[in-house]
């Protein structure tokens, strides 16, 4: 069964739909990476996903159930958790208070969970009474996919993480989606470092204009001439 | 230089009460995205509720404040499920223009019930203690414990309390929240509750100070206002940092110009503030959008 399944997903903004029908899958290990030109629609189709944006037609059945235009409180409740491109940190609160808003929906210790988040994200623990605004762009994606991972979510969405940061950083977050994804989290990111990203993931969508442009293993399309010219620079 | 201190004292009061007015209206300014103009006549209902307490029911002084604190803060929620959730989608200025309505109603609703005069808690004049040359008026001993405890209580529960965690995540980043699966709209009323409460407290140690009259609080508006942007918007710290420096400047500035001109003190701040620093002196809070 899919982690995620999403079935012809019609959404925009205003009178204008920017998703014209879009299909995904995610089954229950993978990294799922969504590539594609600027304007895509691809943060449009996460945020629809995530009941951001309201969808018009179409259904995402998540491990099951259909939760089609479901509000982001409830999905999280269900262990979908969302890593939004920007302004993805509270910025006055301290990178601890961050990591505890994670997992707001729940009534426990969270100490060991940060534990983790600490242990995968070494420099945080340092600078956790730190406000996160004060952090690099790099610590404060830490603290962004930490923050999410707390409640050991079912599925992880991210949107463009690697977004501003150095090649180092961006490397260096990249590998660790790769270690979060081992750890057992299905994973469905948008990349604009397409190359990197095809080259961890296992499958791919290239979404143009708000639909389904190709899809398949990630490294089938990193072969394919016609995906080289068009999306990988050359 | 006993002149100085005995000012610094006189802004020392004033600004605990524009601090404990300005972080109610901080926290729905960032949270709500709207500038809530009722929230200075909330303040005078507030004063008029303990006074209701006071003498309608005899109660004592103190119990009458936190009578009032709980009052005003059903109050605030019930105002909000009538009047402003209902209209949250439509935008900040149909919001404001809403709240001044408000602002109308409650003003005038004061003068109907309690009429235009004015109405003090104390009969009798207060003896004031002498010290170091200073005159202290044991109000203002009152007026500043009162404040020093609720400003550590508003603390301990913005840091280690979920709801003051939630609260101050919204006022950061309202998206985020959701995104974190904050149940934003009951943090929402806790949010009018708090602020309300401390509003009436404000309100109440302003009536204790000088008088209750139906146009106290309004009267204090601006000065509050001018400390929500000094300490950046929807940053309760930022406030209580911003009030105390209204406060103690529109009170020294007595030394310099006439009592008359305070209130233009705070507006000169504020509109300094506003072409300068839009996000406030510490630059944590948001930037004035409407
Ligand atoms: N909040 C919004 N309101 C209106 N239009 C938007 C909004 N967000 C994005 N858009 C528009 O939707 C289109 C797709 O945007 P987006 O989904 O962010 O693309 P991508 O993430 O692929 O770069 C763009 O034309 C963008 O201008
Ligand atoms: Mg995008």
């Amino acid at each position: 069964m899919s982690t995620l399944l999403v079935r012809d997903l019609v959404a925009g903004y205003g009178g204008l739909d920017i998703l014209h029908g879009v299909s995904i899958d995610v089954g229950p290990d993978e990294i799922v990476t969504i590539i594609g030109p600027n304007g895509a629609g691809k943060s449009t189709l996460l945020k629809s996903i995530f009941g951001l944006v309201p969808p018009r037609a179409g259904s995402v059945t998540f491990m099951g159930k259909d939760v089609t235009g479901e509000r982001p409180n409830r999905l999280v409740h269900q262990g979908m958790c969302f890593v939004p491109q920007n302004r993805n940190v509270f910025p006055r609160l301290t990178v601890e208070e961050n990591l505890q808003l994670g997992a707001y929906i729940l009534n426990a210790d969270l100490r060991e969970r940060i534990a983790r988040v600490y242990d995968l994200f070494p420099p945080l623990k340092e600078k956790r009474r730190q406000p996160a605004g004060t952090l690099s762009g790099g610590q404060q994606q830490m603290v962004a996919i930490g923050r999410a991972l707390m409640l050991d979510p079912k599925l992880l969405l991210l949107d463009e993480p690697t977004a501003g940061l150095s090649p180092a950083f961006a490397r260096l977050i990249l590998e660790k989606v790769v270690e979060i994804n081992a750890a057992g989290v299905p994973i469905l990111m948008i990349e604009q470092n397409a190359k990197a990203a095809l080259a961890m993931s296992h499958r791919a969508y290239i979404l143009t204009m708000g639909r389904n442009r190709m899809e398949g293993p990630a490294a089938e399309l990193l072969e394919n001439p016609e995906v080289g010219r068009l999306f990988l620079g050359g | 230089m006993t002149e100085v201190l005995q000012v610094i004292l006189y802004g020392l009061v004033l600004g605990s009460i524009i601090v404990l007015g300005a972080i109610g209206l901080t926290l729905t300014y960032g949270i709500l995205n709207f500038a809530n103009f009722a929230h200075g006549d909330m303040m005078t209902l507030g004063a008029y509720f303990a006074l209701f307490y006071r003498f309608g029911l005899g109660w004592p002084l103190s119990l009458s404040l936190v009578a009032a604190m709980i009052s005003g803060a059903v109050a605030a929620v019930l105002i909000d499920k009538v009047v402003y959730r209902p209209l949250r989608s439509r935008g900040s200025i149909t919001l404001l223009i809403a709240s001044v309505g408000v602002a109308l109603i409650i003003r005038n609703l004061i003068r109907f019930v309690w009429g235009p005069d004015n109405h003090y808690y104390r009969r009798g004049i207060q003896f004031p203690i002498r010290w170091m040359g200073l005159r202290i008026k044991p109000d203002h001993l009152w007026i500043l414990g009162v404040a020093l405890v609720l400003v550590i209580l508003v603390h301990v529960f913005l840091r280690y309390t979920k709801i003051g965690k939630a609260m101050r995540a919204m006022a950061d980043n309202m998206e985020l929240a959701m995104v974190t699966g904050i149940a934003t709209e009951r943090i929402v009323v806790w949010t009018w509750a708090i602020g309300a409460a401390l509003c009436v407290a404000a309100g109440f140690l302003l009536g204790l100070d000088t008088q209750l009259f139906p146009d106290m609080g309004w009267n204090l508006l601006l000065p509050i206002f001018a400390a929500v942007i000094l300490g950046g918007i929807g940053s309760p710290y930022g406030a209580m940092a911003g009030g105390l420096i209204i406060g103690m400047t529109q009170e020294l500035s007595t030394l310099f110009i006439s009592a008359a001109y305070k209130p233009v003190v705070a507006f000169v701040i504020m509109i300094v503030i506003l072409l300068v620093r839009p996000g406030g002196i510490f630059r944590t809070g948001g930037a004035v959008k409407l």
